[in-house]
C-alpha cells in the first residue's frame, strides 16, 4: 500500500509542483527561442502609430523616433538612404566592412558602432532599435525588457520581402514617401534589365561556394539569377533553401555559367580561379567556356536596396553582349 | 592542514563572503562604464533606499538590474549545481575523476535539448528545453552505470570508459542534428547558438526557470552528506550500517541529472566544473560531505562567477564563450589527475 502511495503519490506532487511553477512563473516562450517571435506590424498612417512587436506587446510611437539604433547592416543600408544620420545613434560596426557593406564611410564618426552588446545598446537610450530576424532571441528579449520598441525585420528570401522590410523601417520612421520613391526607382531599375535580356538565350547558371553550398528555389540568389535572365540549374534537382550539394552534383548539372561568393578583394586567389585550376571540373560547360565569376559580397549577401544592384552585376555577366555592345 | 568542524566551518563562511564579494565586483563590470557611486545608488534604489546620485540615467538601471544581475545570479546557480553534482558523483562512484562531462551526463543534457529545439519543441513550452535536457541527462548516467555495474558492483575503469563512449556518440548525435538542421537556417541557428552556450543575454526569466530547480536539487542533496560518507568507504560497509546502497544511488543519479539538465538548458554546455572544484575542496576540507556538498556549491558560484568575471576584463568582445575557459581550465586538470590516479584506474 505504501509503495503504491509512493508510486503514485510522488509523480503526482511533482507534476502539482511543476504545473503551479508553469502557471506562477509566466515566462513566455517567446523569450527563450526566436522562433515563437512574430514578424513586426505598425499601425497608423501618421503618428501616433501603434507598434506590435515580435512578443505582441504593444508600444505607442507618438513621434517620429530621433535617437534610432540599428543591430543589422540590412536595416542600416536602409536607413541610410531613408532618413536624416542626425536621427541616428548607432549603426552596425560590418557598416564599415568594405566586403559586405554598401555604405562604408557613410555615417559620421559620432555615430557609434555597435558590436550587438546589449549593454551598448541600452547606454545610448535609443527610442527604436532596428534587429533583424537573426539577431538573438536573448537580446530582443532584453531590449524589450527594458521598455524600448524594437522592430524585427524577417524575410529575406525574395524581392517581395526584402520591399516589405524597406516598407516597414519607412512607417517605424514616418519616412514612406521617401521609401515609395526607392521602390519605384527600383522597379523601374529591374525593368530595364528585363528589357536588354528580354529574347535572349536563358544561360543555365548555378550559384556555388567551394564549400559545396548552392542556393535553390525560396532565395534570393535564386530570385536574382531569374530576374537577371538566367535559369537555377539546382532547381532540375528540387533543392530549395541554401543546402549543400555534393561536387558529383553540381557537376552533373552541367552549368554554363557559376557565380561564387567572392572573397576579399585583397586576397590572394578568388574561389573563381581555384575552381577553374580543379581538373575534375575541366569538362563543365562554364569552365571550358571560362564563365565563372566572383560576386562581391555586398552584392550577394545585401538584404537592403542595394540588394538590387546584385541583378544587374549577375545579368552583366550572364549576357555580356546586352550590356557591353 | 589540521581540519576541525571549525575551520571548515570558518573556511565555508570565508567562501560565502568571497562569493559575495564577487557577486558584486561582478556588477562592476560590463562592457559599458557605470560609475561605482552610480551603481551603489541603483542597488540602494532596488531596494527601496531613496538615491540623489547625480547622473544616474534610466538605462544604467536596465543594465545594471535587467543585463548584469540575472547574468551574475544564473552563472552563481549553474557553478553551484555543476559543481555539487560532480561531488555526488565523486564521492557516489568513488572517483575523483567522475563528473557531469566526464560521464557524459553534460553531453547527454545537451543532447536532449538540442532534440528539444530541432523538433520546435522549445518553441511550445519553455519547460520543453529543460524537460528533455534533464531526460537526456538522466539516460546517461543510467546507462553509463548499467555498463559499469555488474552485481551491484562498480568498476570504476568501466564507469570512466563507458562515460567517455557514451559522451562521445551523444555528441555525434548532437553533431548529426546540427548537420540536418542546417537545411533549415532558422532551427540551425537557434542550435549553433544554445550551443555556444555561456551567459551572455541571460535574463530575469532563466532565474526564474533555474531558481526552484537548484535551490530544490542542491538542498535535497545535502541531505545525503552522511550517505555519500558511507558510500566512500564502500558499498558493503555503507549497507553494513542500514544504507539501502541501489536506492540511494538511484535518488541521487535523478536529482544529479536534472540539476545538470536545467543547468545546461539555461546557460549550456559548461564543463569541467563539476571536476575541477570538488576534487579542490576535497584537498582542503577532507572528505566529509557534511562539509564538501556546501562548500562545492559555494566553490562552484565562486568558480564560474569568477571565470566570467575574467573573461569579462580581458576579452571585451565576448567573443570567447565562458564553456572555452572552464574546458581549457577543466581538461589540463583532469589529466593531471589521470596521470596522478593511471595505476588505480587500469581494468
Amino acid at each position: 500500500m505504501m509503495k503504491l502511495l509512493k508510486a503514485i503519490g510522488i509523480p503526482a506532487a511533482l507534476l502539482l509542483v511543476g504545473a503551479t511553477l508553469c502557471y506562477a512563473l509566466d515566462i513566455r516562450v517567446a523569450y527563450f527561442t526566436d522562433s515563437a517571435f512574430q514578424p513586426t506590424l505598425i499601425k497608423g498612417e501618421a503618428f501616433p502609430k501603434t507598434l506590435i512587436d515580435a512578443t505582441g506587446e504593444e508600444y505607442l510611437l507618438s513621434k517620429p523616433p530621433e535617437r534610432i539604433a540599428s543591430i543589422t547592416l540590412g536595416a542600416d543600408e536602409i536607413l541610410s538612404d531613408l532618413i536624416d544620420e542626425r536621427r541616428i545613434v548607432g549603426v552596425t560596426y560590418l557598416a564599415e566592412d568594405e566586403d559586405v557593406s554598401n555604405i562604408p564611410n557613410k555615417f559620421a564618426d559620432q555615430i557609434q558602432r555597435i558590436h550587438g552588446e546589449v549593454e551598448e545598446i541600452l547606454a545610448l537610450e535609443p527610442d527604436l532599435v532596428f534587429v533583424a530576424s537573426y539577431t538573438r532571441a536573448e537580446t530582443v528579449r532584453l531590449l524589450l525588457g527594458a521598455g524600448i520598441p524594437v522592430v524585427r525585420l524577417s524575410g529575406y528570401s525574395s524581392y517581395a520581402e526584402l520591399e516589405q522590410n524597406i516598407i516597414l523601417v519607412s512607417q517605424a520612421t514616418g519616412s514612406e514617401p521617401r521609401a515609395n520613391a526607392i521602390l519605384d526607382e527600383l522597379r523601374e531599375y529591374v525593368r530595364g534589365i528585363k528589357d536588354r535580356t528580354k529574347g535572349l538565350p536563358t544561360p543555365r547558371v548555378l550559384f556555388y561556394n567551394l564549400n559545396g553550398y548552392t542556393s535553390g528555389v525560396d532565395t534570393i540568389v535564386d530570385e536574382m539569377i531569374q530576374l537577371a535572365g538566367g535559369y537555377n540549374v539546382v532547381r532540375d534537382v528540387g533543392i530549395s533553401g541554401t543546402q549543400k550539394i555534393s561536387q558529383e552534383m553540381a557537376m552533373g548539372l552541367e552549368p554554363d555559367v557559376i557565380l561564387m561568393s567572392g572573397w576579399s578583394e585583397l586576397s590572394v586567389s578568388q574561389p573563381s580561379e581555384l575552381l577553374m585550376e580543379n581538373p575534375s571540373w575541366q569538362q563543365v560547360p562554364a569552365i571550358q567556356n571560362n564563365r565563372v565569376y566572383d560576386l562581391r559580397g555586398y552584392w550577394v549577401l545585401s538584404v537592403s536596396q542595394y540588394s538590387w544592384n546584385g541583378i544587374g552585376q549577375i545579368a552583366q555577366r550572364l549576357h555580356p553582349g546586352a550590356f557591353n555592345p | 592542514m589540521i581540519r576541525t568542524p571549525s575551520s571548515n566551518k570558518l573556511i565555508i563562511v570565508m567562501m560565502l563572503v568571497l562569493l559575495l564579494a564577487l557577486l558584486l565586483a561582478n556588477l562592476f563590470q560590463g562592457s559599458v562604464k557605470i560609475p561605482m557611486m552610480t551603481v551603489l545608488g541603483v542597488l540602494g534604489e532596488s531596494l527601496g533606499v531613496e538615491s540623489t546620485q547625480e547622473g544616474m540615467r534610466p538605462w544604467m538601471h536596465s543594465v545594471l538590474i535587467d543585463v548584469r544581475m540575472p547574468r551574475i545570479l544564473v552563472g552563481a546557480m549553474a557553478g553551484a549545481c555543476l559543481a555539487i553534482c560532480g561531488t555526488v558523483m565523486q564521492g557516489m562512484f568513488r572517483n575523483p575523476l567522475a563528473s557531469p562531462s566526464i560521464l557524459g551526463v553534460s553531453s547527454g543534457a545537451s543532447l536532449g535539448a538540442v532534440i528539444a529545439l530541432y523538433f520546435g519543441l522549445a518553441s511550445i513550452s519553455v519547460w520543453a528545453l529543460p524537460a528533455f535536457a534533464s531526460l537526456g541527462a538522466c539516460l546517461t548516467l543510467f546507462v553509463v552505470y548499467r555498463v559499469a555495474s555488474q552485481r551491484g558492483h562498480l568498476a570504476i575503469g568501466t564507469l570512466l570508459l563507458s562515460g567517455i563512449a557514451i559522451g562521445a556518440l551523444n555528441a555525434a548525435a548532437s553533431s548529426l542534428i546540427l548537420a540536418l538542421s542546417l537545411n533549415n537556417w532558422d532551427v540551425g541557428r537557434m542550435i549553433v547558438y544554445w550551443t555556444m552556450g555561456g551567459l551572455d543575454g541571460r535574463t530575469w526569466d532563466h532565474v526564474l526557470l533555474l531558481t526552484p530547480v537548484a535551490c530544490t536539487g542542491i538542498l535535497l542533496l545535502l541531505f545525503f552528506a552522511k550517505n555519500l560518507d558511507a558510500l566512500l568507504l564502500g558499498e558493503i560497509h555503507a549497507a553494513s550500517v542500514g544504507i539501502d546502497v541501489a536506492k540511494t544511488r538511484r535518488q541521487l543519479l535523478v536529482i544529479s541529472s536534472l540539476l545538470v539538465g536545467v543547468t545546461i538548458s539555461v546557460c549550456g554546455g559548461i564543463g569541467f566544473i563539476g571536476l575541477i572544484v570538488p576534487h579542490i575542496l576535497r584537498l582542503i576540507l577532507g572528505p566529509h560531505h557534511r562539509y564538501l556538498l556546501p562548500a562545492s556549491a559555494l566553490g562552484g558560484a565562486i568558480c564560474l562567477v569568477s571565470a566570467d568575471l575574467v573573461l569579462g576584463i580581458f576579452v571585451k568582445d565576448n567573443s570567447v564563450p565562458l564553456g572555452v575557459v572552464t574546458a581549457m581550465l577543466g581538461a589540463p586538470f583532469f589529466l593531471f589527475l589521470l596521470i596522478k590516479q593511471r595505476w588505480f584506474i587500469q581494468l
